[in-house]
């Protein structure tokens, strides 16, 4: 199975992320059964499934926070035993941990602790380094909050944060964890919208891992069905026309939510 | 020079008290960061099983007390990482072995009052020379790695996850972090006493959150208010003639009485 994205301009690189019969076992319960799948440059990639559907484990075998009990994962070509490159890989959690954060923190500092992932523990940054995390902030819009303290910050906002302390490594393949979950509708769209530049401008690929489906259909380019397997992996269209969706979650309808714009890819809005 | 100044022994407490009222409050910021804020204390109860152990074998107590607090550090670590495990309980268990163990053998060894009172309650006036090297080595050992690797420790301290994911050394961070904690507690108990040392680690930190906005400032303002608290608690039981240790650690408690006081009018 393999994404259908455009192709990089620079002909076929090996795909950021490959995975060849993936399991995982998490006790005596198997999570993932024998999961294959290719990640290409620039491919929005959906994630869905029913709760427990492995869907969580599986962003942290690609994240290599999770030792797949069998099958093989590389990443940029490289087995990931070997993979040392981890500023190429974003991955933004699944629960803000950083709400309930001990001490304060402000959000440059919260941003710059991504930058280590290019400089290592003891490395200190140059002015790429401080270019690349000032950027990250820009990006996701919150210059002027950036040294504020994170707990000022509404639940939108520090989620922003924990997206913009994924950019500022400059990663190639991005990892989101129910990262939208709790976040406004309003913020929710900027940052699909962002997603999408950011895939166009520096090739970025960007897997979601999310419950809600209705909204993900209509951002990205393709969708993964995981039930333990990987049932399904293609264009959201297709998925719309097959009835696997109603196998999966039992007659519940995939494009009827009211949430975000059902009616296909949104424009920029006006903000009122 | 001012009277307090005229003394051998207020000059080696002023020196060795400044030196503890900075090693603490900067390693308490990353372990309160860690929510770690008690680990202070339990490693003192642990340490004081060193000590007692010691007394009753004839051993260094030094020695004893460090193996056993730098062993129930990395032990601890270990426990915690363990997936789904409840580390809160175990820290409970080694801390209330430890000052059993603690108990029984200085019992054993008819020290009880002798030996073993001292290392809690320790005194900041009775400082040697030899104490102040070993003060001064390990705050300059730890000042160093905090800041070489201070970026990373508040990384991991913020998101052990995320941090994983950035390919930093995690486990060997959150390892030197614990061992640090356990020299300092060691160390510091020798010289002031557990009560004064765990106190130190958190006391400060607590006093200088409400008005920091950022980690940055809240690592530095602990460490100030660390110092004034000890500069302010020996003044005061100087001239008031009041037990020095628990001066500085009441010094500390009203710093963070009127900065958390200030914090919230701030706010308002």
């Amino acid at each position: 199975m393999s994404v259908t994205a455009p192709a990089a301009p620079t002909g076929r690189a090996a795909p950021l992320a490959r995975l060849r019969g993936v399991s995982f076992v998490y006790g005596a319960t198997p999570v993932l059964e024998d999961v294959s799948l290719d990640i290409e440059p620039r491919a929005l990639v959906g994630v869905i499934g029913p709760n427990g559907a492995g869907k969580s484990t599986l962003l942290k075998v690609i994240a290599g926070l999770l030792e797949p009990s069998s099958g093989t994962v590389e990443l940029f070509g490289t087995p990931i035993a070997r993979f040392r490159e981890w500023g190429r890989v974003g991955y933004v959690p699944q629960r803000p941990r950083l709400l309930g954060v001990n001490v304060p923190a402000s959000v440059d500092e919260v941003v710059s602790a991504g930058r280590l992932a290019r400089l290592g523990p003891v490395r200190r940054p140059g002015a790429a380094d401080r270019a690349a995390v000032l950027d990250a902030i820009e990006t996701v819009g919150l210059s002027d909050r950036r040294r504020r303290p994170i707990a000022e910050l509404s639940g939108g906002q520090q989620q922003r944060v924990l997206i913009a302390r994924a950019l500022a490594s400059e990663p190639q393949l991005l990892l989101l964890d129910e990262a939208l979950a709790g976040v406004d509708l309003d913020t929710q769209e900027d940052l699909y919208a962002l997603f999408r530049r950011l895939t166009r401008e520096r090739d970025l690929a960007v897997v979601f891992v999310s419950h809600d489906v209705g909204v993900l259909a209509t951002q990205v380019t393709t969708m993964a069905c995981l039930n333990r397997r990987l049932l399904y992996w293609g264009s959201p269209e297709a998925l719309r026309e097959g009835d696997l969706f109603e196998q999966l979650y039992g007659g519940a309808s995939l494009f009827t939510h009211t949430h975000l714009h059902a009616h296909g890819d949104p424009g920029p809005r006006p903000r009122g | 020079m001012p009277e307090i100044l005229q003394y051998d022994f207020m000059q080696r407490a002023l020196a060795g008290g400044t030196l503890i009222g900075l090693l603490c409050p900067l390693i308490g910021t990353f372990l309160v960061l860690r929510g770690y804020a008690l680990i202070g204390d339990g490693l003192g109860h642990v340490a004081f099983a060193g000590v007692g152990t010691a007394m009753l074998a004839g051993l260094y107590p030094p020695l004893l007390a460090g193996l056993f607090a730098v062993a129930a550090a990395l032990g601890l670590e270990r426990l915690r990482r363990r997936p789904g495990s409840r580390g809160e309980i175990g820290l409970a268990l080694v801390f209330y072995a430890g000052i059993a163990v603690a108990v029984i053998a200085a019992t054993l060894a008819r020290s009880f009052n002798a030996g073993l009172l001292g290392f809690l309650f320790g005194s900041v006036v009775t400082i040697g020379a030899a104490d102040l090297w070993a003060i001064g080595g390990l705050t300059l050992l730890v000042g160093g790695a905090v800041a070489l690797l201070g970026p990373a420790l508040f990384a991991v301290g913020i998101d052990e996850e995320a941090a994983r994911v950035a390919g930093l050394p995690v486990d060997r961070l959150n390892d030197l972090l614990a061992v640090s904690a356990a020299l300092t507690v060691v160390v510091g108990m020798q010289v002031v006493g557990v009560l004064l040392v765990a106190a130190l680690i958190v006391v400060p930190v607590a006093a200088a959150l409400p008005l920091a906005r950022s980690f940055r400032q809240a690592l530095l303002g602990a460490v100030a208010l660390g110092v004034l608290s000890v500069w302010v608690g020996l003044g005061a039981s100087f001239y008031l003639d009041l037990a020095p240790g628990a001066t500085i650690v009441l010094a500390a408690l009203a710093l963070y009485v009127l900065t958390s006081s200030a914090g919230r009018l701030l706010r308002r």
